[in-house]
Protein backbone atom coordinates (compact mmCIF):
# COMPACT_ATOMS: atom_id res chain seq x y z
CA UNK A 1 0.00 0.00 0.00
CA UNK A 2 2.83 2.32 0.84
CA UNK A 3 4.23 1.75 -2.59
CA UNK A 4 1.26 3.50 -4.08
CA UNK A 5 2.25 7.11 -4.83
CA UNK A 6 -1.28 8.19 -4.16
CA UNK A 7 -1.01 6.81 -0.67
CA UNK A 8 2.19 8.74 -0.16
CA UNK A 9 0.17 11.83 -0.86
CA UNK A 10 -2.46 10.73 1.65
CA UNK A 11 0.31 10.17 4.18
CA UNK A 12 1.68 13.64 3.53
CA UNK A 13 -1.80 15.06 4.03
CA UNK A 14 -2.14 13.15 7.30
CA UNK A 15 1.12 14.68 8.42
CA UNK A 16 -0.11 18.16 7.57
CA UNK A 17 -3.60 17.67 9.00
CA UNK A 18 -2.36 18.12 12.56
CA UNK A 19 -2.79 21.44 14.36
CA UNK A 20 -0.05 23.73 13.14
CA UNK A 21 2.19 24.96 15.95
CA UNK A 22 5.14 27.26 15.38
CA UNK A 23 8.30 25.96 17.04
CA UNK A 24 9.93 28.05 19.77
CA UNK A 25 11.96 30.89 18.30
CA UNK A 26 15.12 29.72 20.05
CA UNK A 27 14.99 26.38 18.26
CA UNK A 28 16.08 27.91 14.94
CA UNK A 29 19.56 28.87 16.07
CA UNK A 30 19.99 25.57 17.89
CA UNK A 31 19.00 23.53 14.85
CA UNK A 32 21.14 25.51 12.43
CA UNK A 33 24.18 25.23 14.68
CA UNK A 34 23.70 21.52 15.27
CA UNK A 35 22.86 20.59 11.69
CA UNK A 36 25.89 22.25 10.13
CA UNK A 37 28.29 20.78 12.64
CA UNK A 38 30.72 18.49 10.79
CA UNK A 39 29.24 15.02 10.74
CA UNK A 40 32.34 13.55 12.40
CA UNK A 41 31.14 15.22 15.58
CA UNK A 42 28.53 13.40 17.62
CA UNK A 43 25.04 14.71 17.23
CA UNK A 44 24.13 17.22 19.87
CA UNK A 45 20.66 15.85 20.30
CA UNK A 46 19.67 15.45 23.89
CA UNK A 47 18.54 11.93 23.13
CA UNK A 48 20.97 9.40 21.68
CA UNK A 49 20.06 7.58 18.48
CA UNK A 50 17.94 4.50 18.85
CA UNK A 51 19.82 1.26 18.90
CA UNK A 52 16.74 -0.69 17.95
CA UNK A 53 16.13 1.28 14.78
CA UNK A 54 19.21 2.69 13.11
CA UNK A 55 18.93 6.21 11.88
CA UNK A 56 18.90 6.21 8.10
CA UNK A 57 21.56 8.64 7.07
CA UNK A 58 24.12 9.35 9.76
CA UNK A 59 24.74 5.63 10.08
CA UNK A 60 25.78 5.20 6.48
CA UNK A 61 29.39 5.01 5.48
CA UNK A 62 31.02 8.40 5.29
CA UNK A 63 31.73 7.90 1.61
CA UNK A 64 28.03 7.63 1.01
CA UNK A 65 27.32 10.93 2.66
CA UNK A 66 28.76 13.84 0.72
CA UNK A 67 30.37 16.48 2.87
CA UNK A 68 28.75 19.81 2.25
CA UNK A 69 32.04 21.64 2.36
CA UNK A 70 35.75 21.09 3.01
CA UNK A 71 36.59 20.49 6.66
CA UNK A 72 38.97 23.42 6.55
CA UNK A 73 36.00 25.69 6.89
CA UNK A 74 35.24 24.33 10.30
CA UNK A 75 38.18 24.69 12.70
CA UNK A 76 36.60 27.49 14.67
CA UNK A 77 33.41 25.51 14.82
CA UNK A 78 35.08 22.47 16.34
CA UNK A 79 35.55 24.26 19.62
CA UNK A 80 32.03 25.59 19.53
CA UNK A 81 30.72 22.17 18.59
CA UNK A 82 32.54 20.53 21.47
CA UNK A 83 31.07 23.11 23.79
CA UNK A 84 27.64 22.50 22.34
CA UNK A 85 28.00 18.76 22.84
CA UNK A 86 28.97 19.34 26.43
CA UNK A 87 26.02 21.66 26.92
CA UNK A 88 23.66 19.26 25.20
CA UNK A 89 24.93 16.34 27.27
CA UNK A 90 24.38 18.28 30.44
CA UNK A 91 21.01 19.36 29.11
CA UNK A 92 20.08 15.73 28.67
CA UNK A 93 21.15 14.94 32.19
CA UNK A 94 19.52 18.07 33.50
CA UNK A 95 16.40 17.17 31.56
CA UNK A 96 16.17 13.84 33.38
CA UNK A 97 16.88 15.48 36.69
CA UNK A 98 14.39 18.17 35.86
CA UNK A 99 11.79 15.52 35.14
CA UNK A 100 12.43 13.88 38.50
CA UNK A 101 12.26 17.26 40.22
CA UNK A 102 8.99 18.02 38.47
CA UNK A 103 7.54 14.69 39.55
CA UNK A 104 8.69 15.25 43.11
CA UNK A 105 7.13 18.70 43.06
CA UNK A 106 3.93 17.18 41.73
CA UNK A 107 3.87 14.59 44.49
CA UNK A 108 4.53 17.31 47.02
CA UNK A 109 1.71 19.39 45.61
CA UNK A 110 -0.63 16.42 45.72
CA UNK A 111 0.27 15.82 49.37
CA UNK A 112 -0.44 19.45 50.16
CA UNK A 113 -3.73 19.23 48.31
CA UNK A 114 -4.66 16.04 50.13
CA UNK A 115 -3.85 17.65 53.47
CA UNK A 116 -5.88 20.71 52.54
CA UNK A 117 -8.81 18.51 51.55
CA UNK A 118 -8.56 16.59 54.81
CA UNK A 119 -8.56 19.91 56.68
CA UNK A 120 -11.61 21.06 54.76
CA UNK A 121 -13.33 17.81 55.57
CA UNK A 122 -12.42 18.12 59.25
CA UNK A 123 -13.82 21.65 59.21
CA UNK A 124 -17.04 20.38 57.67
CA UNK A 125 -17.22 17.63 60.26
CA UNK A 126 -16.74 20.15 63.07
CA UNK A 127 -19.41 22.42 61.67
CA UNK A 128 -21.82 19.53 61.27
CA UNK A 129 -21.13 18.39 64.82
CA UNK A 130 -21.68 21.93 66.13
CA UNK A 131 -24.91 22.23 64.18
CA UNK A 132 -26.13 18.93 65.56
CA UNK A 133 -25.26 20.01 69.11
CA UNK A 134 -27.07 23.33 68.62
CA UNK A 135 -30.13 21.59 67.23
CA UNK A 136 -30.06 19.16 70.14
CA UNK A 137 -30.01 22.07 72.60
CA UNK A 138 -32.73 24.05 70.80
CA UNK A 139 -34.98 21.01 70.58
CA UNK A 140 -34.34 19.73 74.09
CA UNK A 141 -37.39 19.36 76.32
CA UNK A 142 -35.78 21.34 79.12
CA UNK A 143 -34.49 24.27 77.07
CA UNK A 144 -34.97 27.82 78.32
CA UNK A 145 -34.07 30.87 76.32
CA UNK A 146 -33.12 34.35 77.43
CA UNK A 147 -32.68 37.49 75.34
CA UNK A 148 -29.54 39.53 75.95
CA UNK A 149 -29.57 43.27 75.43
CA UNK A 150 -26.67 45.53 74.62
CA UNK A 151 -25.15 47.51 77.45
CA UNK A 152 -24.08 51.10 76.75
CA UNK A 153 -22.16 52.05 74.79
CA UNK A 154 -22.83 48.82 72.79
CA UNK A 155 -26.56 49.44 72.76
CA UNK A 156 -26.98 47.99 69.26
CA UNK A 157 -25.64 44.60 70.32
CA UNK A 158 -28.14 41.87 71.09
CA UNK A 159 -28.18 38.16 71.57
CA UNK A 160 -30.03 35.13 72.84
CA UNK A 161 -28.98 32.23 74.99
CA UNK A 162 -30.55 28.75 75.02
CA UNK A 163 -29.83 26.70 78.10
CA UNK A 164 -30.63 23.02 78.46
CA UNK A 165 -29.45 21.38 81.64
CA UNK A 166 -29.26 18.07 79.78
CA UNK A 167 -27.77 19.21 76.41
CA UNK A 168 -25.76 22.34 77.07
CA UNK A 169 -25.73 26.03 76.25
CA UNK A 170 -26.07 27.71 72.84
CA UNK A 171 -25.49 31.42 72.53
CA UNK A 172 -25.81 33.65 69.47
CA UNK A 173 -25.23 37.38 69.19
CA UNK A 174 -25.05 40.08 66.56
CA UNK A 175 -23.92 43.68 66.23
CA UNK A 176 -21.06 43.09 68.61
CA UNK A 177 -18.49 45.92 68.48
CA UNK A 178 -15.07 45.03 67.15
CA UNK A 179 -12.51 44.24 69.83
CA UNK A 180 -9.36 46.16 70.55
CA UNK A 181 -6.08 44.27 70.19
CA UNK A 182 -5.38 41.93 73.11
CA UNK A 183 -9.04 41.75 74.08
CA UNK A 184 -11.64 39.02 73.89
CA UNK A 185 -15.29 38.51 74.62
CA UNK A 186 -16.11 36.10 77.41
CA UNK A 187 -19.48 34.49 78.09
CA UNK A 188 -20.72 34.01 81.67
CA UNK A 189 -23.63 32.66 83.55
CA UNK A 190 -24.33 33.54 87.15
CA UNK A 191 -25.30 30.44 89.08
CA UNK A 192 -26.03 30.68 92.79
CA UNK A 193 -24.38 34.08 92.84
CA UNK A 194 -21.17 32.85 91.29
CA UNK A 195 -19.87 33.56 87.75
CA UNK A 196 -19.33 30.52 85.56
CA UNK A 197 -17.23 30.98 82.42
CA UNK A 198 -18.53 29.45 79.22
CA UNK A 199 -15.54 30.40 77.14
CA UNK A 200 -14.03 33.23 75.18
CA UNK A 201 -14.86 34.18 71.60
CA UNK A 202 -14.33 36.87 69.02
CA UNK A 203 -16.98 38.28 66.73
CA UNK A 204 -17.01 37.60 63.00
CA UNK A 205 -16.32 40.53 60.73
CA UNK A 206 -20.06 41.22 60.54
CA UNK A 207 -20.37 41.37 64.35
CA UNK A 208 -22.00 37.99 64.73
CA UNK A 209 -20.85 35.27 67.13
CA UNK A 210 -22.02 31.88 68.29
CA UNK A 211 -20.91 29.83 71.26
CA UNK A 212 -21.60 26.22 72.15
CA UNK A 213 -20.77 25.35 75.72
CA UNK A 214 -21.40 22.99 78.59
CA UNK A 215 -24.59 23.50 80.53
CA UNK A 216 -24.27 25.68 83.60
CA UNK A 217 -24.13 23.71 86.87
CA UNK A 218 -27.51 24.95 88.10
CA UNK A 219 -30.36 27.38 87.60
CA UNK A 220 -29.11 30.52 85.84
CA UNK A 221 -29.66 33.88 87.50
CA UNK A 222 -28.13 35.95 84.72
CA UNK A 223 -26.18 35.67 81.47
CA UNK A 224 -23.55 38.20 80.46
CA UNK A 225 -20.82 38.92 77.94
CA UNK A 226 -17.84 40.96 79.06
CA UNK A 227 -14.69 42.28 77.40
CA UNK A 228 -11.63 40.68 78.99
CA UNK A 229 -7.94 40.35 78.35
CA UNK A 230 -7.08 37.87 75.60
CA UNK A 231 -7.31 34.29 76.87
CA UNK A 232 -10.03 35.10 79.37
CA UNK A 233 -10.14 35.40 83.11
CA UNK A 234 -11.56 33.23 85.97
CA UNK A 235 -14.06 35.90 87.01
CA UNK A 236 -15.39 38.86 85.04
CA UNK A 237 -13.35 42.04 85.35
CA UNK A 238 -14.21 44.08 82.24
CA UNK A 239 -17.10 46.05 80.84
CA UNK A 240 -20.38 44.28 80.21
CA UNK A 241 -21.48 44.28 76.57
CA UNK A 242 -24.56 42.06 76.80
CA UNK A 243 -26.77 41.18 79.72
CA UNK A 244 -29.82 38.94 80.00
CA UNK A 245 -32.08 37.43 82.65
CA UNK A 246 -33.67 34.04 81.95
CA UNK A 247 -37.44 34.07 82.02
CA UNK A 248 -37.89 30.88 84.01
CA UNK B 1 -4.74 3.64 -9.08
CA UNK B 2 -1.52 5.52 -9.20
CA UNK B 3 -1.53 5.91 -12.96
CA UNK B 4 -4.01 8.70 -12.76
CA UNK B 5 -5.60 10.83 -10.13
CA UNK B 6 -4.32 13.78 -8.22
CA UNK B 7 -0.69 12.85 -7.92
CA UNK B 8 0.61 14.66 -10.96
CA UNK B 9 -1.55 17.73 -10.65
CA UNK B 10 -0.60 18.86 -7.15
CA UNK B 11 3.03 18.50 -8.07
CA UNK B 12 2.43 20.99 -10.82
CA UNK B 13 0.39 23.17 -8.54
CA UNK B 14 3.24 23.19 -6.05
CA UNK B 15 5.81 23.63 -8.74
CA UNK B 16 7.03 27.10 -7.70
CA UNK B 17 7.47 26.01 -4.07
CA UNK B 18 8.90 22.66 -5.05
CA UNK B 19 11.35 24.32 -7.43
CA UNK B 20 12.42 26.77 -4.74
CA UNK B 21 12.95 23.91 -2.32
CA UNK B 22 15.03 22.02 -4.85
CA UNK B 23 17.14 25.09 -5.43
CA UNK B 24 17.60 25.47 -1.69
CA UNK B 25 18.73 21.87 -1.42
CA UNK B 26 21.20 22.45 -4.21
CA UNK B 27 22.70 25.36 -2.29
CA UNK B 28 22.80 23.23 0.83
CA UNK B 29 24.68 20.55 -1.04
CA UNK B 30 27.21 23.21 -1.92
CA UNK B 31 27.66 24.05 1.74
CA UNK B 32 25.55 27.21 1.86
CA UNK B 33 24.37 27.45 5.44
CA UNK B 34 21.99 30.28 4.65
CA UNK B 35 20.13 27.81 2.44
CA UNK B 36 19.54 25.58 5.45
CA UNK B 37 18.15 28.57 7.30
CA UNK B 38 15.82 29.18 4.37
CA UNK B 39 14.72 25.56 4.38
CA UNK B 40 14.08 25.77 8.11
CA UNK B 41 12.02 28.92 7.75
CA UNK B 42 9.90 27.31 5.06
CA UNK B 43 9.24 23.97 6.74
CA UNK B 44 9.96 24.13 10.48
CA UNK B 45 6.34 24.66 11.46
CA UNK B 46 4.81 21.61 9.72
CA UNK B 47 7.78 19.48 10.82
CA UNK B 48 7.51 20.64 14.42
CA UNK B 49 3.72 20.31 14.42
CA UNK B 50 3.77 16.72 13.23
CA UNK B 51 6.56 15.84 15.65
CA UNK B 52 4.65 17.43 18.51
CA UNK B 53 1.48 15.55 17.59
CA UNK B 54 3.39 12.27 17.72
CA UNK B 55 5.76 12.71 20.66
CA UNK B 56 3.50 15.14 22.60
CA UNK B 57 6.41 16.61 24.55
CA UNK B 58 7.71 19.94 23.22
CA UNK B 59 11.32 19.17 24.15
CA UNK B 60 11.19 15.89 22.25
CA UNK B 61 9.54 17.56 19.27
CA UNK B 62 12.38 20.08 19.23
CA UNK B 63 14.89 17.24 19.13
CA UNK B 64 13.00 15.71 16.22
CA UNK B 65 13.15 19.01 14.33
CA UNK B 66 16.88 19.17 14.95
CA UNK B 67 17.37 15.63 13.67
CA UNK B 68 15.27 16.23 10.57
CA UNK B 69 17.16 19.33 9.50
CA UNK B 70 20.50 17.81 10.41
CA UNK B 71 19.65 14.87 8.19
CA UNK B 72 18.48 17.19 5.43
CA UNK B 73 21.79 19.07 5.60
CA UNK B 74 23.90 15.94 5.56
CA UNK B 75 22.09 14.18 2.75
CA UNK B 76 21.30 17.20 0.62
CA UNK B 77 24.00 16.14 -1.82
CA UNK B 78 22.17 12.91 -2.53
CA UNK B 79 18.85 14.54 -3.15
CA UNK B 80 17.40 13.65 -6.53
CA UNK B 81 16.14 16.99 -7.69
CA UNK B 82 14.35 15.45 -10.64
CA UNK B 83 12.08 13.29 -8.58
CA UNK B 84 11.69 14.36 -4.99
CA UNK B 85 9.37 16.78 -3.32
CA UNK B 86 11.38 18.24 -0.49
CA UNK B 87 8.42 19.19 1.68
CA UNK B 88 7.07 15.64 1.69
CA UNK B 89 10.49 14.19 2.35
CA UNK B 90 10.99 16.44 5.39
CA UNK B 91 7.59 15.51 6.75
CA UNK B 92 8.23 11.79 6.33
CA UNK B 93 11.52 12.20 8.15
CA UNK B 94 9.71 14.04 10.92
CA UNK B 95 7.28 11.17 11.34
CA UNK B 96 9.99 8.51 11.28
CA UNK B 97 12.15 10.32 13.82
CA UNK B 98 9.18 11.13 16.04
CA UNK B 99 8.10 7.49 16.04
CA UNK B 100 11.69 6.63 16.97
CA UNK B 101 11.23 8.78 20.05
CA UNK B 102 8.06 6.90 20.91
CA UNK B 103 9.83 3.57 20.55
CA UNK B 104 12.68 4.72 22.75
CA UNK B 105 10.19 5.86 25.35
CA UNK B 106 8.51 2.48 25.23
CA UNK B 107 11.29 -0.05 24.72
CA UNK B 108 8.83 -2.94 24.80
CA UNK B 109 7.73 -1.85 21.37
CA UNK B 110 11.21 -1.27 19.96
CA UNK B 111 11.86 -3.06 16.74
CA UNK B 112 8.25 -3.87 16.09
CA UNK B 113 7.55 -3.23 12.45
CA UNK B 114 6.20 -6.45 11.10
CA UNK B 115 2.96 -6.49 9.28
CA UNK B 116 1.94 -4.23 6.47
CA UNK B 117 0.23 -1.06 7.43
CA UNK B 118 0.81 2.60 7.84
CA UNK B 119 3.49 1.80 10.38
CA UNK B 120 5.52 -0.11 7.83
CA UNK B 121 6.75 3.04 6.20
CA UNK B 122 10.44 2.70 5.36
CA UNK B 123 12.96 5.24 6.48
CA UNK B 124 12.70 8.14 4.13
CA UNK B 125 15.22 8.35 1.34
CA UNK B 126 15.89 11.62 -0.40
CA UNK B 127 15.92 9.86 -3.73
CA UNK B 128 12.45 8.40 -3.35
CA UNK B 129 9.62 10.17 -5.04
CA UNK B 130 7.49 11.90 -2.45
CA UNK B 131 4.11 13.35 -3.07
CA UNK B 132 3.11 16.47 -1.28
CA UNK B 133 -0.48 17.34 -0.59
CA UNK B 134 -1.82 20.77 -1.34
CA UNK B 135 -3.36 22.87 1.36
CA UNK B 136 -6.78 22.21 -0.11
CA UNK B 137 -6.15 18.48 -0.04
CA UNK B 138 -5.00 18.68 3.54
CA UNK B 139 -8.25 20.38 4.44
CA UNK B 140 -10.15 17.67 2.58
CA UNK B 141 -8.29 14.95 4.39
CA UNK B 142 -8.81 16.66 7.72
CA UNK B 143 -12.54 16.82 7.09
CA UNK B 144 -12.52 13.23 5.88
CA UNK B 145 -10.76 12.13 9.07
CA UNK B 146 -13.36 13.93 11.15
CA UNK B 147 -16.11 12.25 9.15
CA UNK B 148 -14.74 8.74 9.63
CA UNK B 149 -16.56 6.41 12.01
CA UNK B 150 -14.84 6.52 15.40
CA UNK B 151 -13.30 3.06 15.11
CA UNK B 152 -11.84 3.82 11.68
CA UNK B 153 -10.48 7.18 12.76
CA UNK B 154 -8.92 5.59 15.82
CA UNK B 155 -7.29 2.90 13.68
CA UNK B 156 -5.81 5.46 11.29
CA UNK B 157 -4.60 7.69 14.11
CA UNK B 158 -3.01 4.81 15.98
CA UNK B 159 -1.30 3.71 12.78
CA UNK B 160 -0.09 7.07 11.58
CA UNK B 161 0.47 9.15 14.69
CA UNK B 162 1.38 6.37 17.11
CA UNK B 163 3.13 4.17 14.60
CA UNK B 164 1.29 1.06 15.69
CA UNK B 165 1.23 -1.95 13.40
CA UNK B 166 -2.14 -3.41 12.60
CA UNK B 167 -1.39 -6.28 14.96
CA UNK B 168 -0.69 -3.78 17.73
CA UNK B 169 -3.85 -1.85 16.93
CA UNK B 170 -5.81 -5.08 17.20
CA UNK B 171 -4.30 -5.77 20.61
CA UNK B 172 -4.72 -2.18 21.80
CA UNK B 173 -8.36 -1.98 20.78
CA UNK B 174 -9.26 -5.59 21.60
CA UNK B 175 -10.38 -6.07 18.02
CA UNK B 176 -9.75 -9.00 15.65
CA UNK B 177 -6.86 -8.32 13.28
CA UNK B 178 -9.06 -8.85 10.25
CA UNK B 179 -11.43 -6.18 11.48
CA UNK B 180 -8.57 -3.77 12.02
CA UNK B 181 -7.27 -4.39 8.51
CA UNK B 182 -10.72 -3.75 7.10
CA UNK B 183 -11.05 -0.55 9.08
CA UNK B 184 -7.66 0.77 7.97
CA UNK B 185 -8.35 -0.16 4.36
CA UNK B 186 -11.80 1.41 4.39
CA UNK B 187 -10.51 4.54 6.08
CA UNK B 188 -7.68 4.91 3.59
CA UNK B 189 -10.12 4.53 0.73
CA UNK B 190 -12.16 7.37 2.19
CA UNK B 191 -9.06 9.52 2.53
CA UNK B 192 -7.96 8.70 -1.02
CA UNK B 193 -11.40 9.66 -2.25
CA UNK B 194 -11.12 12.94 -0.37
CA UNK B 195 -7.78 13.59 -2.03
CA UNK B 196 -9.07 12.71 -5.46
CA UNK B 197 -12.11 14.92 -5.07
CA UNK B 198 -9.80 17.88 -4.98
CA UNK B 199 -8.81 19.38 -8.25
CA UNK B 200 -5.92 21.60 -7.32
CA UNK B 201 -5.76 24.99 -8.84
CA UNK B 202 -2.57 26.64 -9.99
CA UNK B 203 -0.90 28.41 -7.13
CA UNK B 204 -2.42 26.17 -4.50
CA UNK B 205 0.22 25.20 -2.04
CA UNK B 206 0.67 24.02 1.49
CA UNK B 207 2.86 26.88 2.58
Amino acid sequence: MIEDPEDRQVLDALGRAVPQVAPPAALRARVLAAATRPSSEPAASAVPPSSARPLPFPDRSPADVPQPSPPSRWPWLLTAAAALVAVATSLGWNSARGEIARLQATISDLRVNATALLNVRAEFDRERSDRERAVAILSAGDVHSAPLAGVAPATAARGRAYVSASRGLFFAAEALPPLAAGRTYQLWTIVAGQPVSHGVFGPEADGRAQVLAQAPPGPVDAIAVTIEPAGGVPAPTGDKVLLGIPSN
Amino acid sequence: MSSEGPLASPSKADEPDAAADRQILGRMAAGDESALAALYDRHATPVYSLALRIVRRPEDAEDVVQQVFTQAWRSSGRYDAARGVVAAWLLMMARTRALDFLRRRNPARAGVSDDAGLAAIPDPEPSVEYAVATREQVERVRSAIDALPDEQRLAVELAYYDGLTQTEIAARTATPLGTVKTRVRTALQALRAAMAATQPRPGTSHD
